[in-house]
């Protein structure tokens, strides 16, 4: 049964509750500063609560997310004209911000930011093709691309054993 | 699935308790701030019906005045004539584009897929004009752009030089709309040159949205299959095209590196798929493609061995590493699952793990066993762009040649892309090898 669209307070903060580090963790590689991440999580709650959508279960919540926070981070950067950053740079992040930030994540943080929630998804959420592509709201099709071509880069970068079981 | 070594990396990042109690409050304060300002603002005086009448019309009129205008400006042109498509769709030119992000379509291709799936033109050439269109299927409305390219040297088509050919992007060209997995049609401006892979449309090339079609050919010659991979631009600061797609071209930095490999590449154009050569000695070479792996006797002139690489799951070049021993004997088959993941997901009869199909030319037989690397795996093939001074000179040829002791190379060829005409070549000795 949806969830009623308007919700308290205490609703609002067991939402977040839940899923807060989730959010964090999708925002971070795109954002990548803690001041940054914070801005955009907080941004992706307020969405929440002023667009009021009905989720049919906690996934589905989890997915509606997901998706809102990695639209709002790549609408900030498009709107800040970043570059690309050598993964060098991230390493400064570790000491000022009590982030550890290390050559993996670096990796990932250094990929087009078309690839990172897909990465996200799939690597650390264990989540398949078919459940990203409705998660993101995307093609299947794209979101294999998407892996492949992440897949090339972080091997290249990583090694080629980066994902061997 | 997940990946151990990047869920370890991603679980560090994580706020304090601090940091999510202060966003937490944030979140609440700002929307409460917000919901406070809604309710600051004054309700009118209650007025007579009648003294609301005038201000209203006044208001109107004024109104119109503005829209009008605005509107002619809008909409920057005519409507296309769209003899071939459903009466309930109009196309127009558009100066604006709304925000939002619909996404374009990817297929999974391989390099190779990329230039010989699909039926595509390849040329350069510069960009003319680019123009916004909005296409209205009944009540959908859908954003894209049409560019007018001339055409520069063609690599393949029917098309010459000099020639404007108008090409379907498959989304718009605006700063603002943040049209996801277009990152290069988006990039299209007048003036710009580059290389282009458009597909030619023809009478059968349809969209259709809400139950109505549009035939694509009404609106331009040619369209682009997806915003991302096929086509090249050199702008003033960068060479820009999807990198990911095109490993080969990893190290190129200007068009002049794209158009060499592009020329190659467009000439492969084969029905029988990209045919690889593996192994060649003085006595026999062994070649595979999408139809199977062939050992051919060359002292005897002909086919000796022909193994079916589908039950295997090798039956695509690009997906399928191949490994032969150093005198030929043995073929190591090992089916790239990891780079089709969605054929894991979805395929459960595929073995687990990574696998290889050990192929005994001898005895022609084939085994299956967990991977492992050959140790030292026949090593004498080279690229045969390098053998013949360029891609420029590169023909229908096998992309690498076999490099022997007394300075001659062995390659694979084919005359007209058929697998009939598919001959191998050293020195001043040719072989047909399907006669």
């Amino acid at each position: 049964m949806a969830k009623t669209l308007l919700r308290t307070n205490k609703e609002i903060t067991e939402i977040y509750e839940r899923h807060v580090k989730t959010v964090y963790r999708v925002c971070f590689p795109y954002m990548k500063s803690a001041a940054d991440t914070e801005d955009a999580v907080q941004n992706t709650f307020l969405n929440l609560m002023r667009s009021a959508p009905a989720f049919e279960n906690e996934e589905h919540e989890k997915a509606w997310l997901i998706r809102t926070a990695a639209n709002l981070c790549k609408d900030s950067l498009r709107n800040r004209w970043r570059k690309h950053e050598d993964l060098a740079d991230y390493q400064h992040l570790q000491s000022r911000e009590n982030l550890d930030v290390d050559e993996t994540l670096g990796a990932v943080m250094a990929l087009p930011d078309k690839y990172k929630s897909v990465v996200y998804l799939h690597y650390y959420e264990g989540y398949t093709c078919v459940e990203i592509a409705k998660i993101l709201g995307k093609p299947q099709s794209t979101v294999r691309v998407h892996l492949f071509e992440a897949r090339n880069i972080l091997r290249e970068r990583l090694g080629g054993d980066f994902d061997e079981k | 699935m997940k990946n151990k070594r990047i869920s370890d990396s991603w679980e560090k990042i994580a706020p304090t308790e601090m940091v999510q109690a202060r966003m937490l409050e944030n979140i609440l304060a700002r929307h409460a701030a917000s919901e406070n300002q809604k309710e600051k603002v004054p309700a009118m005086k209650r007025t007579a019906p009648w003294k609301l009448w005038i201000p209203a019309a006044a208001c109107l009129a004024l109104a119109l005045a503005i829209t009008v205008p605005l509107l002619t400006a809008n909409d920057g042109g005519g409507d296309f004539d769209l003899a071939r498509s459903d009466d309930a769709l109009k196309v127009s030119y558009v100066n604006k584009v709304p925000g939002g992000r619909p996404a374009a379509v990817l297929t999974s291709l391989t390099e190779f897929a990329l230039f010989n799936q699909y039926d595509t033109d390849i040329f350069s050439g510069t960009i003319k004009e680019v123009r916004n269109i909005r296409a209205s299927y009944n009540g959908a409305d859908d954003y894209r752009a049409i560019a007018q390219i001339e055409v520069g040297t063609v690599y393949r088509g029917n098309l010459a030089a000099g020639e404007v050919v108008s090409t379907l992007l498959p989304g718009p060209v605006s700063a603002d709309t943040g049209t996801e997995d277009t990152d290069v049609t988006s990039r299209f401006a007048a003036g710009t040159t580059g290389i282009f892979m458009p597909l030619k449309y023809d009478e059968t090339s349809f969209a259709e949205q809400n139950g109505v079609k549009l035939c694509l050919l009404d609106l331009a010659a040619y369209g682009f299959m997806d915003g991302e991979r096929f086509a090249f631009l050199e702008t003033e600061d960068e060479l820009v095209f999807n990198r990911a797609a095109y490993p080969a071209l990893d190290g190129a930095r200007s068009l002049e590196d794209v158009a060499q490999y592009v020329q190659a590449m467009a000439r492969h154009y084969v029905s029988i798929d990209v045919t690889r050569l593996d192994f060649a000695s003085d006595d026999y070479l062994i070649f595979h493609d999408a139809a199977g792996l062939f050992v051919y006797d060359l002292n005897r002139r002909q086919m000796i061995r022909a193994l079916d690489l589908e039950p295997i799951y090798c039956n695509n070049p690009d997906l399928c590493d191949v490994s032969v021993s150093p005198d030929g004997g043995t073929v190591i088959l090992r089916p790239r699952f990891d780079l089709e993941l969605w054929r894991l997901e979805e395929d459960p009869s595929l073995p687990v793990g990574d696998t290889m199909f050990v192929y005994t030319v001898a005895d022609d037989t084939v085994s299956r066993a967990d991977y492992t690397e050959m140790e030292n795996p026949f090593d004498r093939l080279v690229w045969t762009a390098d053998v013949l001074g360029g891609y420029d000179k590169v023909g229908y040829h096998s992309f690498k040649s076999v490099s022997f002791d007394d300075g001659t190379f062995g390659w694979l060829l084919t005359d007209d892309m058929t697998m009939g005409t598919l001959k191998y070549e050293r020195g001043d000795e040719s072989y047909i090898l399907f006669q």
